[in-house]
């Protein structure tokens, strides 16, 4: 089924899209963290073959022969995703697909429609407030650190760039040490590399805290001089703190953490 | 307490991983609470024909050979930053049968998933959930340490119509009858609220001799006149300690009422039946 909007033509979805939408999506929300990545087998089971979606409900928008956005709209009332490109006719693409994805439900018989989006998107979210949307109260994402050591690793390789010239040595002790976490991880950087053991090491500075406030500072939903002004957070020696600080700085995740409708399960 | 391989008894009730036989006892927990519309393949779309599905990684906790109440955990790779991923485990449709809550299950169901190493030797580095802010505070937090990420995923929303509520009046009206249960929990009779709702077309609920009446197009005369945004209503239908949730809709101009001080009154004494009639909207 298709239909023209001067140069835009809006179509369902066909057999074979799936590479290029899953691609489109990765490029759209790169800034962003929290999501799964899209990859072609992931875009079919939590789109396609969700329940409530049918092909009728995935809207895409095409230019020049280009996918440029779409949409998967359940029948359900839901935008599990939506996504298009950023390019100068943003907002009318936006606009274009959300009009297009409500004309869709109201012939389905839904009556509402909701949608997650990242609070940084105005474009999005400028494009729903003209359509008469209003702002609900969000699905909160809750996190629990499984591996402090493995996340540490993570968090060094994806910041590896700008820890080049930082050297330390970090014992971190966990004052309420909950069974599935190791009471101490150590770690020492040096010569852009980084070593984590999961074991009581000397080193230049022991950081106290506790599971949830690391995570917090490591998720940037506290700044670790928070914690530390709540006593969360103890360094001692307190000669290391601007070291420690500086740590946290370099390690902690900056990019929103964004999770769309379709992650949600 | 008992722990042996992937299982532990306490108190009366067996914790396990999933095995074999187990679908049928977890789909009658779990497709109840989708919407209708989801329901029935649901169970075997989100863990069936799941790429990323282990079946080891999702707990139950039964009784006398019953299940009762279970937790999922889906691996899956998140992103952590624009340029690097890392494995974590989405913690979903955890789910007590209602003779079991308030027994603890949940808790020993997310402590049990923790206490099985299978997460960690796939390499599972977190573990999410989306739950709102009382359970979490209740359950997600103090049994396993999670911590909010607010305000970074924002969710909007539009009504074009309340058929849904329309539908939901009616069937609450053959249910009762003129004398009914509405009458005994102290409704009041001959009492109208529209709700000028942003987001949302126009609604009357108006209580009287016939029973309760909802109308998108009856929306004059009213006793008193709601105005507010989706979110708010939304807000209003999640909480459990309702009362304070309005009162703080009221002083933060969230939710404005306009009528006489017997309408106030009337709908402060009418909420408990607003709330059953929005429950499903």
């Amino acid at each position: 089924m298709y239909e023209s909007m001067n140069e835009y033509r809006v179509r369902t979805y066909e057999k074979g899209d799936e590479t290029e939408l899953a691609r489109l999506f990765n490029e759209a929300y790169q800034a962003y963290a929290g999501f799964v990545p899209r990859t072609p087998e992931y875009w079919r089971w939590s789109c396609l073959d969700r329940p409530d979606v049918e092909k009728e409900g995935i809207v895409i928008v095409v230019h020049a022969r280009k996918i440029v956005g779409y949409a998967v709209v359940g029948k359900s009332g839901n935008i599990w995703e939506l996504c298009f490109d950023r390019g100068p006719d943003q907002e009318r693409v936006g606009s274009l697909i959300l009009d297009k994805a409500v004309d869709y439900l109201t012939r389905v018989g839904s009556d509402s429609v909701t949608l997650n989006l990242p609070s940084k998107d105005s474009v999005a979210r400028q494009a729903c407030e003209r359509l008469g949307f209003s702002q609900l109260p969000p699905e909160i994402p809750f996190l629990s650190v499984l591996d402090f050591e493995r996340l540490l690793g993570s968090l060094y390789s994806a910041n590896q760039q700008r820890l080049m010239d930082f050297e330390g040595s970090f014992l971190i002790k966990f004052q309420d040490g909950p069974f599935w976490i190791t009471p101490f991880v150590s770690m020492r950087v040096r010569n852009g590399g980084i070593d984590i053991a999961s074991q009581k090491e000397l080193c230049q500075a022991v950081i106290e805290t506790d599971t949830r406030t690391l995570t917090s500072v490591l998720f940037g939903t506290e700044k670790a001089l928070s914690a530390l002004l709540r006593l969360k957070l103890k360094i001692r020696p307190l000669r290391e703190l601007r070291t420690v600080l500086r740590l946290f700085s370099l390690l902690r995740v900056k990019e929103p953490w964004f999770v769309p409708g379709a992650d949600l399960g | 307490m008992k722990l042996g391989g992937n299982c532990l008894a306490q108190s009366e009730y067996l914790y396990r991983t999933f095995a074999e036989g187990d679908e049928e006892g977890l789909k009658r927990l779990v497709e109840p609470r989708c919407a209708s519309i989801l329901a029935s393949d649901y169970w075997e779309w989100k863990y069936s024909h799941n790429p990323n599905f282990d079946p080891s990684l999702v707990a139950v906790a039964e009784k006398n050979g019953e299940i009762v109440a279970c937790n999922h955990w889906l691996l899956r790779d998140v992103k952590l930053s624009s340029s690097s991923v890392a494995k974590a485990v989405l913690c979903c449709d955890i789910a007590v049968h209602p003779d079991h809550r308030g027994r603890g299950v949940a808790r020993s169901l997310l402590v049990f998933s923790r206490s099985s190493s299978l997460s960690s030797a796939r390499g599972a580095v977190l573990s999410y959930a989306f739950a709102d802010a009382e359970l979490s505070k209740r359950l997600y937090q103090p049994a396993a340490g999670y911590i909010p990420m607010v305000g970074s995923t924002v969710r909007y929303g539009r009504r074009w119509s309340w058929r849904d509520v329309v539908r939901r009046v009616e069937e609450m009206n053959m249910n009762v009858g003129p004398e009914g249960a509405f009458t005994r929990r102290g409704v009041k009779r001959g009492f109208k609220v529209v709700f000028h709702i942003l987001g949302a077309r126009p609604l009357s609920i108006a209580v009287n001799e016939v029973g309760i009446e909802a109308s998108e197009q009856d929306v004059e005369g009213s006793t008193v006149t709601v105005k507010g945004d989706l979110g708010t209503l939304a807000a209003l239908k999640r909480r459990q300690s309702r009362i304070r949730t309005f009162l703080k809709a009221l002083l933060t101009r969230r939710l404005k009422l306009s009528g006489s001080l017997f309408g106030i009154i009337s709908l402060y004494r009418h909420l408990a039946l607003l709330e059953e009639i929005f429950h499903f909207a």
